[in-house]
């Protein structure tokens, strides 16, 4: 509550960066669609959030391209994106890492899409990349502070003011009413229109336009609430649905009695009542009074009393969300051995698309990490020239370098959370590019790889132990006496998929130009050891077929787990849940999509919840 | 995808979240068909949705008809919570649709319950999805209360930014 008070307490101002590079314009190198690179004047609008460009066309003489920089999600420096990565044959641009970066952001319909930039010099480049970084904070706080009706005034001005003239004709009007989705009569919009514009120039300035936004904002359904208030009938026995059927009626009155709004209001004690009885927060009525002068906009008398400005304001504001923990605090236990935590987790992770033909991208790693995600898959396959490559093995999806990924793995891992990232792999490699692996791993993850040892009592370390560190999930070599045995042993996963695909009718051959070893594509034959000591060394989590729930309950280490494929998790669900409840206790299970799930869609993860099953892996890539 | 979001939005978005005791302790015993199911782990849960806020066209494009939502409200947990409701469709309004519509859950297990709400604009042919919002309960906060509106893929940015779901959550 502190917190959140004194959040609220700085509403008024967020300080401004200073960008006089961003706002004087510069020239830059930008990667196009295809890859080709052209050069373009990139500045920033005079509204101040979104990123405009111009470019010759077909039908027009140009076209203005723009990004709202409030949906960028990241930017970074170097060459790491899809463009850039597709032109580097390509001289022009090439081995200009220090001067390149991209800005990553969520198109209109939610993707991710890169803006890959060249700057003409690394001085320029570190310009661009301090101001646009301090610009998306500047955002960012902006969106955590600002009055939320003020704001969407001004995020919907700068849409509306598309010939950036400063002021909004009627038509500009038509079109910004049809996008936010209201319908209404064009003769309607022209009366409003002509009742905001109070100096006749037939055109609406910033505060016009304000005015307007708040007729049009009336908010029927918060004026059913704040009338309860106002008459008091919100704390009457029998009164339980304050927002009930029979306020719609009031509502109708809201069109007419706009004016009458602005002059009521309602006392601290009345909004204190409001906040214990009904928002159930456990608020003192000094506390509320702080919270009342927070919540004043500029200009407004500095009293005790609520106007309904101020409690639409209140209801609409971030603070105000159903969501009732803080989401940028930890507060649960985390001391306690990894198998008693649900971890958030991605399947193919490498995969931009469905799992057949997409391409695969490092940035898929980069974005999921950054997401939370802290269980990332790796399927890893004998390259050309000793360094192995990531791809889905059997299709024609797009193939990206081991090497690569881990260096994003060692770069973002810990941007957003600090507890132990999984790197889960799927090992189809020989045994030289495994010792390949083993040595990427250890020279660009350095102190974070880590290999740690089991409790006293038997159980793994705790989110706390492993802070900042990497750890492996693959198979491991056994002890001597047991090496027959898991010669023996097939990959389960890659089985169970295969047979899946199968089923579905679609096995495929491997990509050309993938040397396959003979121990991933007939495991059953495979005489010699499959995994190197090196490989095996750095290895923690220990994947092993699963027998039964005695056999683990008896045998099983903690570090040991298992796969189960979304199939056999249903079988297991409507047979067993009880003893996988308690296999899931003291060590990890992970499920993953059935093969047949080509366009990557999800299954449902719940019922796996229930259980336990700490890695529940999802295509991160599809809603 | 969307209830995954969802949950590892809680704790401080750390990507571990502490299971329940009935699914740590070596000594307890559940099941998740008979539980059994503490009397903690209970609640009479209502769920009103008031209203919508600046929703998007389907897909956040600009342009295009003024939309007819509706609201879908489940929720997901052990196989006796789950349960689905929808409300009736508001006609050509997605700037601020108002259903003042309540469904109740009569919830046995909250530590794995989780609540879904998605807004879809009613078609003759097929209905398009607008956006979500989903919460664990044991996140969910009683009152007035507001829930943010993401895209299908997750974006809460652009035509995104504003739109959110108006709910009275009273919780028992």
């Amino acid at each position: 509550m502190s917190e959140l008070l004194k959040k609220r307490g700085s509403v008024a101002e967020v300080a401004r960066p200073a960008l006089p590079t961003l706002e004087s314009g510069a020239s830059l190198t930008k990667l196009g669609r295809r890859g080709s690179p052209h050069t373009r004047t990139f500045k920033l609008s005079t509204c101040g959030s979104l990123l405009e460009w111009k470019s010759p066309s077909f039908f027009k003489s140009e076209v203005t391209t723009k990004v709202d920089m409030s949906n960028v999600m990241r930017i970074t420096r170097g060459q790491s994106t899809v463009p850039f990565q597709r032109c580097k044959a390509n001289d022009k641009v090439a081995g200009k890492d220090e001067q390149s970066f991209s800005i990553i952001y969520e198109d209109y319909r939610g993707f991710e899409t890169s803006l890959d930039l060249v700057a003409g010099s690394v001085d320029e480049a570190n310009k661009w990349f301090k101001e646009l970084g301090d610009l998306i904070k500047y955002l960012n706080e902006e969106k955590c502070l600002m009055d939320p009706v003020l704001r969407f005034a001004k995020r919907t001005w700068d849409h509306a003011d598309t010939d950036k003239s400063g002021s909004l004709e009627l038509k500009e009007i038509e079109k910004v009413i049809q996008r936010l989705n209201i319908n209404l009569e064009k003769s309607y919009i022209k009366a409003m229109f002509k009742s905001v514009d109070v100096d006749n120039n037939g055109v609406l300035d910033f505060q016009e336009f304000l005015v307007l936004m708040e007729k049009l904002s009336k908010r029927s359904d918060i004026f059913g609430v704040w009338n309860a208030l106002v008459n008091g009938s919100m704390f009457e026995s029998g009164a339980t649905s304050a927002t009930s059927a029979k306020m719609s009626q009031a509502i109708e009155k809201t069109m007419v009695s706009a004016g009458e709004l602005k002059t009521q209001k309602i006392s601290s004690d009345v909004f204190h009542r409001f906040l214990t009885e009904v928002q159930k927060m456990p608020v003192t009525l000094e506390q509320t009074k702080i919270k009342i002068a927070a919540m004043k906009a500029e200009g407004e008398a500095q009293d005790d009393t609520v106007s309904y400005r101020g409690f639409v304001s209140y209801l609409t504001h971030g603070d105000n969300s159903a969501f009732g923990t803080d989401t940028s605090v930890v507060y649960q236990d985390m001391d306690q051995p990894l198998a008693h935590y649900w971890i958030a987790s991605s399947h193919n992770t490498y995969l931009e698309g469905d799992q057949l033909k997409s391409n695969s991208s490092v940035s898929r790693y980069i974005n999921d990490l950054v997401k939370g995600c802290r269980c990332v898959e790796l399927d890893c396959w004998d390259g050309k020239d000793g360094e192995p490559i990531i791809f889905h093995g059997h299709t024609i999806t797009g193939q990206i370098k081991f090497y690569d990924v881990i260096k994003a793995v060692a770069d973002y891992s810990f941007k957003n959370s600090e507890f132990p990232v999984i790197l889960s792999f799927e090992n189809h490699c020989s045994i030289p590019q495994q010792q390949r692996m083993a040595a990427i791993c250890k020279e660009l993850l350095k102190d974070m790889l880590c290999v740690p040892e089991l409790r006293a009592d038997g159980s793994m370390p705790s989110p706390n132990d492993l802070k900042g560190k990497v750890i492996i999930k693959a198979k491991r070599l056994k002890k001597k006496s047991s090496e027959e045995e898991e010669e023996e042993e097939i990959d389960d996963d890659e089985l169970e998929q295969k047979q899946e695909a199968k089923t579905a009718g679609m096995e495929q051959d491997a990509a050309e130009g993938i040397t396959r070893t003979k121990s991933a594509s007939s495991p059953k034959k495979a005489k010699k050891p499959k995994i190197a000591e090196e490989l095996s060394e750095i290895t923690f989590l220990a994947g092993v077929h699963f027998k039964s729930w005695e056999q683990s309950k008896n045998e099983a280490a903690s570090n040991e787990m298992s796969s189960f494929s979304e199939p056999k998790t249903d079988k297991f669900l409507s047979k067993c849940p009880g003893d996988w409840a308690d296999y899931n206790k003291r060590q990890m299970s992970r499920i993953y999509p059935a093969g047949k799930r080509i366009d990557s869609s999800n299954y449902d993860p719940v019922p796996s919840w229930n259980v336990g099953s700490q890695i529940v892996a999802l295509n991160y890539q599809t809603g | 995808m969307h209830l995954n979001d969802g949950k590892y939005r809680d704790n401080g978005k750390a990507g571990y979240l502490l299971k329940p005791a009935f699914l740590r302790d070596p000594g307890a015993k559940f099941d998740i068909n008979s539980g059994p199911f503490d009397s903690s782990e209970r609640m009479n849960l209502k769920v009103e949705i008031t209203s919508c806020c600046q929703l998007p066209k389907p897909g956040g494009t600009a342009k295009g008809e003024v939309i007819d939502p509706y609201v879908k409200v489940e929720l997901h947990g052990v196989p006796r919570d789950e349960k689905k409701f929808r409300t009736k469709t508001i006609d050509n309004n997605g700037f601020n649709p108002v259903f003042n519509e309540t469904f109740s859950f009569p919830v046995v297990c909250k530590s794995l319950g989780l609540l879904y709400i998605s807004v879809w604009d009613d078609d003759t042919m097929a209905d398009d999805f607008i956006a979500y919002a989903s919460v664990p309960l044991t996140a969910l906060r009683p009152g007035i209360r507001n829930f943010q509106l993401y895209s299908f893929n997750g974006a809460d940015g652009g035509e995104f930014g504003h739109a959110s779901v108006m709910c009275k959550i009273t919780i028992e």
